[in-house]
């Protein structure tokens, strides 16, 4: 049979003890009283203080024991009943059960003192169907009524007997009581971390007493604020409300009070320091913490806040005393003013993040970071519109004057400026230079001479002018050798700045008078162009080379029309007889290497310079697919200069080339040298403070 | 005056200008740099616009005499894909405006990984599993180095462990000295990439010696 709402007429289940639409008791539970507890069981003021447990206390019988014990408990058979019905079924009354609040405030005996709302800022957590009881623990272990009122010889029970606080959770799971908030430190621990919440015993009675109101409308407010934080919240709090009556939710700027650092000095906070931690065997089995319930008042008022629309509640909660509560800290509706229809609200966003303790110091440095960054953006923001952050960072250097920027930086560059001056301006007579024998330099000898003299070489000059210094010489020693081949020889690139630098050296060379190789553009040697689109470009190489590249890049005609094409083919890669890779890049070498050399079979040589040689010489000698020779930096270049020399390759006249080259490699060589000293003495300087320090 | 002269003049200028960055940043410095840029872009648009774009749509718009019809048709399509690329500009998230791009970074990568394959994976994985010859000390020595080398080096990249979380005392071992052939490995690769930039600063030096004598008639 249903029961009506004397309040506002709502038909609400007989089952419920509060109204559904008002959340008014409804009149035939609301006077439900805890029978007085059984012979030989202890009252509630006689419970033990202890943390009661199903195992230590045997009036709290298992929900398995209940049942076999009796089956007239009226709450027993709703419980079977609500078991029997299909899920969904069950599903749809939970949803349309109102909730209500903790059963054990309604059982509470008189003399308990009416227990105010815990945390209504944070959501309730429904309890499962056929979840475990609540485990009370310390101060708020709430004897169960129902085994004070059940006698447990017979298993009979009261008919009008409230259920126990388990089973309330499974009637309606909406309406689970909140379980009280899990410390994480015992009220000692927190009476020592935060004083101005646990403080004195009668301060505390004294703020249970007063109710919680808007934040900055009254001296309540700042309950749960430690005393530093309590001006601030409150002129927050004061500059936020609104003009009208209605109470407004805590802090709805999407800003964090600002922290004034001069007023937390003048208080004189000392760090916080967490209490140490006992380990969790210690303390036995502790139920699973929730973190979210472990973040104090005061600061829940500060968290950030979104926008979100939020039906109204369906029921209210209320006090033990039966009057309306407000469902948050500082919310609380004056009895004179009627039910507000629902109206979006403001939530804060609460997150589970587990809120652990701060570090030693933290605060300060957070407050120092705080007062320090509005001047440290506002001077980068000016200094990034004129200048480039390194030559900001430079001219700051310069700042320190010319002693600053001598020591030690600038005497280095100084030092090894001068000495490599010195030594290419006056040219001291160190002996002869002998490069060191190198084998791979003979193998690129040998691969050039081993090419038949009616096939043609392909040059590829891919090489830009960052690597000018050394692959100028090389480039310039492979042209000498090739042109006193009477080798025929087309030059591509992969490198934009490629085929500029194949035209400059190849015309440099056929025209230099000391050698008077007599070549011609055209029909000896032809510069093609820049060949675009790396793998995809080489592979068409391959395939088809007039096709890839149809025009010259000096005079901007068809490849077939020159005379070099006149008695040779040249459709793809493979009737080139030698392929000499000019790379300064290891991308590039690697792509002649990959997409040429292992499809093709030509033998693949390759000038590099001295940073690519390490890469280089991994390839050669490979089986299969590889180099067969490399050469690298200025050292290569001069060894196989002297060994052209040797066979007679090169003019007499050219050799002056390799005595400028031998010039440069002193001037290296003094370079290193005083740089390794640099190293040397820095590294020492360091050991030397280290082991001081120590 | 010589035009060669003149040139090397203002090569001078700018190395000089160039150099007075070790001062710190000044006007002079960034004037070079911004002419290198420049002229650097300048020239590979001009490359560009020459070597490749123009002779493309030559063949498109006024095909060589006596040239198949095919091979005017399969030089447009280049031609297509370039243009649809420039859709991007106004309707950047086309698919039309991507397509051109999208087919060069498929078939560069299907290219690359064929290419590594043959290239560099397979011949030198052969190349290290090498049969060790005692006959040659040096040959061995080097061997062994190699491959012992190889599985330091691999094992530093091992990084599994078990479910306490610490790994077997011999990988750990090993692994140690893989870091120390990564760490030898890449000192030498920083010696070399010094070394070039040691020629680069001396021909620099060398050539505005080479200057300064011949204008002083030396």
């Amino acid at each position: 049979m249903d029961t009506t709402c004397p309040n506002c007429g709502a038909t609400n289940r007989p089952t419920s003890r509060f109204c559904a639409k008002c959340g008014q008791p409804l009149p035939r539970l609301q006077q439900a009283q805890p029978r007085p507890p059984a012979p030989g069981q202890p009252g509630p003021e006689q419970a033990p203080s202890s943390t009661p447990t199903p195992a230590s206390t045997p009036a709290t019988a298992t929900p398995q024991e209940e049942g076999k014990a009796g089956f007239d408990l009226p709450w027993l058979q709703t419980v079977q009943e609500r078991a029997s019905r299909p899920p969904t079924e069950r599903l749809i009354e939970q949803e349309a059960a109102p909730p209500i609040p903790q059963a054990s405030a309604q059982a509470a005996p008189p003399t308990t003192p009416p227990t105010p709302v815990q945390d209504h800022a944070m959501p309730a957590e429904p309890a499962g169907v056929g979840a475990p009881p609540p485990a009370p623990t310390g101060s708020q272990a709430t004897p169960l009524p129902a085994d004070k009122g059940t006698d447990t010889a017979t298993g009979k029970g009261a008919p009008d007997e409230a259920p126990p606080d388990w089973v309330v959770g499974i009637l309606e799971p909406s309406a689970a009581s909140p379980e009280p908030p899990d410390q994480a430190y015992e009220p000692e621990e927190l009476a020592h971390i935060m004083p101005w919440v646990h403080g004195a015993p009668e301060e505390q009675a004294h703020a249970r007493e007063k109710p919680a109101t808007v934040p900055g409308h009254g001296e309540e407010s700042v309950q749960g604020l430690p005393p530093w934080l309590r001006d601030l919240t409150g002129r927050e709090g004061a500059e936020a409300a609104a003009p009208e009556s209605h109470p407004v939710l805590p802090s709805t700027s999407a800003q964090p009070p600002e922290l004034n650092i001069e007023d937390i000095e003048g208080i004189d906070i000392e760090p916080f320091v967490p209490p140490d931690i006992e380990p969790p065997a210690a303390q036995g089995p502790t139920p699973a913490r929730k973190p979210v319930e472990q973040v104090p008042e005061w600061l829940k008022s500060i968290a950030p806040i979104a926008r979100q629309e939020v039906a109204a509640p369906e029921v209210e909660p209320t006090t033990t005393s039966g009057q309306p509560a407000p469902t948050r800290p500082g919310t609380a509706l004056p009895p004179s003013l009627p039910a507000q229809p629902p109206e979006p609200i403001e939530e804060p966003v609460i997150r589970n993040i587990p809120v652990r303790a701060p570090r030693p110091g933290a605060l300060d440095t957070l407050a120092a970071l705080l007062a320090q960054a509005p001047e440290a953006t506002r001077r980068t923001v000016i200094t990034e519109g004129l200048f480039l952050p390194a030559m900001v960072a430079e001219t700051r250097a310069r700042r320190g004057g010319l002693l600053r920027w001598l020591l030690p930086d600038g005497l280095i560059y100084l030092l090894v400026l001068l000495a490599l001056i010195v030594v290419l301006a006056v040219g001291p007579s160190s002996g002869e230079l002998t490069p060191p024998p190198d084998q791979g330099v003979q193998q690129f000898l040998d691969a050039i001479e081993e090419v038949p003299a009616n096939r043609p070489v392909l040059l590829a000059y891919d090489w830009d002018a960052t690597r000018s210094a050394e692959m100028s010489i090389l480039s310039k020693a492979v042209m000498h050798h090739l042109m006193s081949r009477r080798l025929r020889f087309v030059t591509v690139s992969t490198s934009p700045q490629g085929p500029g630098f194949a035209q400059q050296i190849a015309d440099s060379v056929a025209a230099d008078p000391r050698a008077n190789y007599g070549y011609q553009y055209g029909r000896e040697y032809l510069v093609l162009g820049y060949l675009p689109g790396n793998e995809a470009a080489l592979k068409a190489l391959v395939n088809d080379f007039s096709s890839a590249l149809p025009l010259d890049y000096e005079r901007h005609q068809r490849v077939e029309s020159f005379p070099l094409l006149q008695g040779i083919q040249m459709r793809n890669l493979g009737d080139f007889a030698l392929i000499i890779a000019l790379s300064s890049d290891e991308t590039e070498l690697r792509n002649w290497i990959e997409q040429v050399a292992a499809r093709t079979g030509v033998p693949v040589i390759a000038a590099v310079p001295q940073s690519l040689d390490p890469m280089a010489r991994t390839y050669t000698g490979v089986p299969g697919a590889g180099l067969k020779a490399v050469i690298s930096g200025p050292t290569g270049a001069l060894y196989y200069t002297r060994q052209l020399e040797l066979r007679g390759r090169i003019p007499a006249a050219v050799t002056a080339d390799s005595i400028a080259l031998a010039g440069r490699l002193n001037a290296q060589s003094v370079a290193q040298l005083l740089v390794s000293v640099v190293i040397i003495v820095a590294i020492g300087g360091l050991l030397a403070k280290t082991i001081l320090r120590r | 005056m010589n035009p060669a002269l003149i040139g090397s003049i203002v090569a001078a200028l700018l190395t000089l200008m160039v150099f007075s960055y070790l001062l710190g940043a000044n006007p002079l410095w960034r004037i070079a740099q911004s002419l290198l840029v420049g002229v650097s872009v300048g020239y590979v648009t001009l490359v560009l616009l020459t070597q490749v774009i123009a002779p493309q749509v030559t063949r498109v718009v006024v095909p060589q005499a006596g040239a198949p019809e095919a091979d005017r048709w399969l030089a447009a399509v280049p031609v297509v894909l370039g243009l649809l690329l420039l859709m991007r500009i106004a309707y950047p998230g086309a698919w039309p405006a991507s397509f051109g791009l999208n087919l060069v970074v498929v078939v560069g990568a299907a290219l690359a990984l064929g290419g590594a394959l043959a290239g560099t994976i397979v011949p030198q994985s052969l190349d290290t599993a090498r049969v060790l010859d005692v006959a040659d000390p040096y040959a061995l020595a080097g061997n062994v180095v190699l491959i012992v080398g190889v599985i330091c080096a691999l094992t530093y990249f091992a990084f599994g462990a078990r479910p306490g979380g610490q790994r077997p005392a011999l990988v750990r071992a090993v692994s140690i000295a893989g870091r120390w052939v990564l760490v030898i490995t890449f000192g030498a690769l920083l010696g070399s990439l010094a070394t070039t930039f040691y020629a680069a600063l001396i021909d620099r030096l060398d050539f505005l010696v080479r200057l300064v004598y011949s204008l002083a008639g030396l």
